[in-house]
């Protein structure tokens, strides 16, 4: 898990910076002492031992992260008067929020741009990257599982053509993102080779027989 | 769907940018099949709203854009100093 240190003389004085630079209450962080045993430093702070300086690790808790993003976001929606339901999921270094509405196809836009455009929106408003803190991701309805499954599912077949029919076979325009997801399906594969071609807002990826 | 908030869709999420959100202000130009938003905050947070390559400003205009969708209606954005 990402995080910062903040150092002081004492306890008081290393909170007092972790808090300063995190802008957030106490509650929202997770605080532990650098090295030493691994105990937390509150039962550290209890026995008031050792005035040589304290270092603290200090992480943003991924649940703080998760609850000020759902709350931002269901007040842009809200906004929108979109209805909609919003669980959030903390995978690692990753916290997820997983939307559910009947306009979900308003909330995805054409290639997915408008998610992108909320994604982007909630982590500007709401993440901390320069604390370690976890991104922010963005679902409707597993949208995302169901693109990255019809993607590998083009690539595949894109590379049948090409080998059956010993030619190039040009696939649709997409972004960088969805081009690199067809270059990895096919990489393992030794009877394709894949480039991109055009400029970018009509690049494209071929597939060709290796 | 005649109360969909687009000023205050993107006062808040512009207040949710900025070092000095007090400063933001939103003012509305609505047409018949069109809405013109112009954003004005301070000097110092112009780069905040912007982005990196201009993606949040781009991200914003998107999500204005989506809400528009419901009053049927195209929207623009302006970020004025």
């Amino acid at each position: 898990m990402g995080g910062f240190t903040a150092t002081g003389e004492t306890y008081e004085a290393a909170l007092e910076q972790a808090l300063q630079r995190a802008k957030l209450p106490k509650e929202a962080l997770e605080i532990h002492t650098v090295g030493g045993l691994g105990e937390k430093i509150d039962e550290r702070h209890e026995r008031e031992e050792d005035n040589t300086g304290v270092t603290l690790h200090v992480a943003i808790r991924p649940e703080h992260i998760a609850e000020s993003a759902r709350a931002a976001l269901l007040r842009i929606l809200g906004y929108m008067r979109v209805r909609v339901e919003v669980r959030t999921v903390v995978e690692g270094d990753v916290v997820c929020l997983k939307m559910r509405s009947q306009e979900s196809a308003l909330l995805i836009g054409r290639n997915g741009q408008t998610l992108e455009a909320l994604q982007h929106m909630l982590n500007r408003m709401c993440g901390r990257p320069e604390l370690g803190a976890p991104f922010i991701a963005l679902d409707v309805e597993n949208y995302r599982e169901r693109r990255l499954a019809r993607l590998e599912r083009l690539a595949r077949h894109g590379a049948r053509e090409a080998v059956e029919g010993q030619k190039e076979v040009e696939l649709e325009v997409m972004s960088p993102a969805d081009r690199k997801v067809i270059h990895m399906t096919l990489r393992a594969n030794p009877q394709v080779k894949t480039f991109s071609r055009g400029d970018e807002g009509d690049r494209r990826v071929v597939i060709a027989p290796a | 769907m005649e109360d969909i908030a687009l000023k205050d869709l993107i006062l808040y999420m512009a207040r949710a940018l900025v070092d000095e959100p007090e400063k933001v202000e939103v003012n509305a130009v609505e047409g018949e099949n069109s809405v013109i938003l112009e954003l004005k905050v301070a000097p110092n947070d112009i780069g905040k709203v912007i982005g990196k390559g201009g993606q949040t400003a781009k991200a914003m205009r998107k999500v204005l854009s989506a809400a528009a969708t419901k009053l049927r209606k195209k929207s623009m954005l302006q970020i004025v100093e």
